[in-house]
């Protein structure tokens, strides 16, 4: 296959003009003669040379003709090298797409202005090098679509909330191109934060076919960052916020953080945190503010603003659902010692064996408790086996009677291979060693050892980060652990039954219901989206669908924002407090944040695979110009050019010398 | 009619026998003239004296002896009063011909034998050599009118030779002469001047007067070629291509040059030159040719 190819081919046609140049010059020819003369003694070689010089140049100007001629033809047919990809900058017949990261990182502020504003002046700058025929289409994030922009239509991105779907950019894209069938080139403006790059990873390892695609980082030149988080706690009546302060890029020397509750202010502190390192510190509510909700306030400034504020709301938060799968006469311990815990938050529980386990217990739940799994479940074993299902979190505990710890380690070898998981005994009993007091899993315990509790029997070896230890072979042996499957579900495993069993006393004594109900948070938490986790600009789970309940959503001003009806999934777009008044039921608060991604400043590049590669161009702010106005003008163009203008200037010097010799003749 | 019309060499061309031809040409010449034929030609009639026995009976005048019985021959001035040697030159260059018109050999020897014609009938003694690279065809002068005949049967018989050495054949003549005359050089003169000249110088050394007929094609006498050419050398056979302005100009400036040398060595040496034009009537040359016999002799 041929390399060249032609934006307009139809243009070749006019080499066709090529064959007059040619008739032309052959038909002015004159016509020669033969002579029988009687002498030739006076043709020197001097005519003989003079007459090669003629032939000769007579041959140069029709070449010179003909060569212009063609150059013009090709010019005008705008070759271009196909194995180029982004030989489509010349196309007059392209259409250009443009994507803005319509990401809340890319309000970033620097040299006085966000990362947006930037965006916005450089494809202002790069419009100018497009062809001018050619289309030019933004992406619409309000819209979900590509819209064509003309040349002087302003634009309208403006930064939100809330993870972009790049799947969908890319779909519409190839939705526009394949009605005008015209050569596409998409250009991708972003900071290339991980969650944005780790989308295009999966994007541009597909095998099929791609569009040139140009991917422009706005990424800071030093980037650097604060951002505050806020966790409330509640134990009982009393409340705390587990407040943490990042420092990223720079170290923060004096920070002041001020917690606002209900309005009024409920402290302040001064805060330091080194470079790329964080601080956290617990700050008590008043006891009459506890249960409300509030903001957490970073008062340094900071290129990015959005995330120096967090919210909280200790109150009753939207309720999880619970789905407790095992024997039911030793797990009902569990949903008792949860209600016991906080009735109003653990309200919301099913308990189910694992054979009468079904799809929509599972797919309901916001949290799964497994104990005591006497048989099998294959819904158990299809939603571990499977990553359709996100955004769970399992509590697990791995009976170590004879008749759950076959089913259960089945199930959790199907997560986590543990080659080495046995039961180990333990006669006299051993007990729990906290790690700490102070942590937000363990504070409030008053002391490391709980002397009351002992197990006799548990699995050794489970898989993940240890939580909690028992108090054996000297350092102390993980029972309880926790880790993220590849699916992202947060599982906190315990080696010992939890519900009444042998194995242990644990549902005896006064340490199982705050373990069990902190276990539960613990594992919640770590998911993104869950009940205990709203994030602003994200889609999650209708928290009342396919319960038959409405639900309305009212701003801290109370002003009405949404109402939750049937649809299955639903979207807060602006963090802050906002009052879920459910029908028939106690209204809430809840804290929508923004998404920590966002604050991480964790630029990178995405991975082009290899059939990609030539394709696919990552550059940076700077350097698109360059690479723009380098692939704008075809090689070939210019070379086609050049021939024709020396063409022009052969011609005129042949015809010149042509005039010279006629004169010198006569 | 007007006579002069038909001594056109377009009109002659086709008139195969030169004997007529040449017929045609120098009565055609002659009347045209309205003077005596022999005027300034002929020798003079002196007297009569008795014949003697064992002379030729040619010369005896028999109208007298019908009127008085007596027996006399006529006497002239001087009935052998000029040599005239004809050097026709027979190269193949000489075959040209551009147009409808006669070639140079066909017009050279055309003159020669008019020339021929007129110079025996007054009694002149004429001579042929005709040649190219050498001497070819020798006729040593005669005054009869059976050399006339033996000169246009030779004349006739001639077709484009070989290569030209005019010079050649001028110099290998002038060694054979040993008498005072006159040599008529009819040719292209399309051979190195020098050897020309030599030649031309040897004749003059020889006390010969010289008279040259330079024979020229109007073609040659002005090449002005429109179109481009493809040329063959009739003599040596070598071939060039050039377009007609090239041509035009090189051919023009050569032979410029060429006919300079070769008409300062005339007026050194004294040589009578005439370029005569295959489309010039024959009169003009043949007229020349005789003025000048009258002013020698």
């Amino acid at each position: 296959m041929s390399r060249f190819s032609f934006f307009n081919p139809g243009y070749l046609w006019a080499l066709l003009f090529l064959i007059p140049v040619l008739l032309i010059h052959l038909l002015r020819k004159p016509k020669t003669i033969r002579l029988d003369f009687s002498t030739l003694r006076f043709f020197s070689e001097t005519a003989l040379r003079k007459r090669n010089a003629r032939r000769l140049r007579k041959i140069l100007l029709l070449l010179a003709r003909l060569l212009a001629v063609a150059a013009l033809a090709l010019i005008f047919s705008r070759p271009f090298d196909q194995s180029n990809p982004f030989s489509i900058l010349r196309n007059p017949q392209a259409s250009f797409f443009i994507w803005v990261d319509p990401t809340i990182s890319m309000e970033y502020q620097e040299n006085g202005m966000s990362l947006r504003q930037r965006t916005d002046e450089i494809i202002d700058s790069l419009r100018a090098l497009f062809p001018a025929t050619a289309k030019l289409f933004m992406y619409d994030e309000t819209a979900a679509e590509f819209a064509y922009a003309a040349q002087s239509a302003p634009r309208n991105t403006v930064s939100r909330y809330g993870r972009a779907d790049l799947n969908e950019v890319f779909r519409e894209m190839q939705k526009v191109q394949g009605e005008s069938e015209s050569a596409a080139m998409l250009f991708l403006f972003s900071d290339f934060q991980e969650p944005i790059s780790r989308q295009l990873d999966t994007i541009f390892a597909r095998p099929d076919t791609l569009p040139a695609v140009i991917g422009v980082s706005l990424r800071p030149h030093a980037p650097w960052n604060y951002s505050v988080s806020a966790a409330p706690l509640q134990q009982g009546t009393t409340g705390a916020l587990d407040i943490r302060i990042d420092a990223a890029g720079k170290a923060l020397d004096s920070g002041d953080i001020a917690v606002t509750v209900n309005g009024i202010r409920a402290g302040h502190q001064n805060v330091s945190a080194k470079k790329n390192d964080s601080a956290s510190f617990y700050m008590d509510i008043p006891a009459d503010l506890t249960g409300t909700s509030g903001l957490v306030t970073l008062g340094n400034v900071d290129p990015l603003a959005f995330d120096n504020v967090d919210y909280f709301s200790p109150g009753s938060r939207g309720v999880p659902r619970v789905v407790i799968v095992g024997d039911l006469r030793e797990n009902f311990v569990i949903s008792a010692a949860l209600r016991a815990a906080d009735a109003n938050y653990w309200h919301a529980m099913t308990s189910r064996s694992g054979a009468e386990l079904t799809y929509d217990d599972i797919d309901s739940a916001d949290l799964i408790v497994v104990n005591a799994l006497t048989s099998p479940s294959k819904v158990l074993d299809a939603f571990v086996n499977g990553t359709s299902m996100t955004d769970k979190a399992i509590v697990f505990a791995l009976g170590t009677s004879e008749q759950s710890f076959g089913w259960s380690r089945q199930i959790l070898d199907k997560v986590q291979k543990i080659p080495e998981l046995h039961v180990v005994p333990v006669a006299d009993g051993a007990s729990p060693i906290l790690p700490d007091t102070l942590s937000a899993l363990w504070r409030g315990f008053p002391l490391l050892r709980i002397q009351e509790a002992s197990v006799y029997q548990y699995a050794e070896n489970i898989p993940g980060t240890p939580l909690l230890r028992l108090d054996r072979r000297g350092g102390g042996t993980p029972l309880i652990s926790h880790f993220m499957d590849r699916a992202e579900r947060s599982w906190v495993v315990i080696g010992t039954g939890l519900g009444i069993s042998s194995e242990n006393n644990l549902c005896e004594t006064g340490f199982y219901v705050p373990l069990l109900d902190r276990l539960c948070r613990y594992s919640m938490q770590q998911l993104r989206t869950t009940t205990s986790n709203w994030y602003a600009g994200h889609t999650r789970k209708n928290p009342y669908y396919g319960t038959g309940i409405a639900a309305s959503v009212l701003n801290d001003k109370g002003n009405l924002i949404a109402s939750w009806q049937h649809q299955p999934s639903v979207i807060i777009d602006e963090p802050g407090i906002y009052q879920i008044v459910p029908e028939g039921k106690a209204s809430y608060w809840i804290a929508v944040r923004s998404d920590p991604d966002e604050s991480r400043l964790d630029y990178r590049f995405p991975e082009i695979g290899s059939e990609l590669k030539k394709g696919v161009k990552l550059i940076d702010q700077e350097h698109i110009g360059e690479f723009l106005r380098e692939h704008s003008t075809a090689g070939i163009s210019i070379w086609l050019w050049v021939v024709l203008a020396a063409m022009l200037a052969a011609e005129v010097l042949l015809w010149e010398r042509q005039e010279k010799g006629r004169r010198d003749d006569r | 009619m007007n006579t002069t019309s038909l001594l056109k060499p377009e009109h002659l061309a086709p008139i195969r026998n030169l004997n007529l031809r040449t017929k045609l040409i120098v009565e055609g010449m002659i009347a045209g003239m309205h003077k005596s034929p022999y005027h300034g030609f002929s020798a003079e009639f002196l007297e009569y004296r008795p014949y003697r026995t064992g002379e030729s009976t040619r010369r005896i005048d028999w109208r007298k002896f019908a009127k008085t019985d007596r027996t006399v021959v006529r006497l002239f001035e001087d009935e052998t009063n000029l040599y005239a040697h004809l050097l026709l030159d027979k190269s193949a260059s000489m075959g040209f011909v551009s147009g409808n018109g006669m070639s140079k050999l066909d017009y050279a020897r055309t003159l020669a034998a008019s020339l021929s014609w007129i110079l025996v009938r007054q009694r002149d003694a004429v001579g042929l050599a005709a040649f190219d690279n050498a001497i070819e065809t020798f006729l040593p002068p005669r005054s009869t009118n059976v050399q006339l005949k033996n000169i246009i049967s030779a004349l006739d018989r001639i077709t484009p030779g070989s290569q030209t050495s005019c010079g050649v054949a001028v110099d290998s003549l002038a060694r054979s002469l040993h008498r005072r005359g006159l040599c008529i050089l009819i040719s292209d003169l399309f051979d190195n001047a020098e050897d020309i000249i030599r030649g031309l110088r040897h004749l003059r050394f020889k006390r010969q007067d010289v008279l040259i007929l330079w024979v020229l094609d109007p073609l040659e006498l002005h090449f002005d070629g429109k179109n481009a050419y493809h040329f063959e050398d009739l003599e040596t056979g070598a071939k060039i291509s050039l377009d007609g302005k090239t041509a035009a100009r090189h051919f023009n400036e050569g032979f410029r040059a060429h006919r300079e040398r070769i008409e300062n060595a005339c007026r050194e040496l004294h040589v009578d030159l005439d370029i005569v034009s295959t489309a010039e009537p024959f009169q003009k040359a043949l007229l020349r040719v005789l003025e000048k016999r009258r002013r020698l002799f």
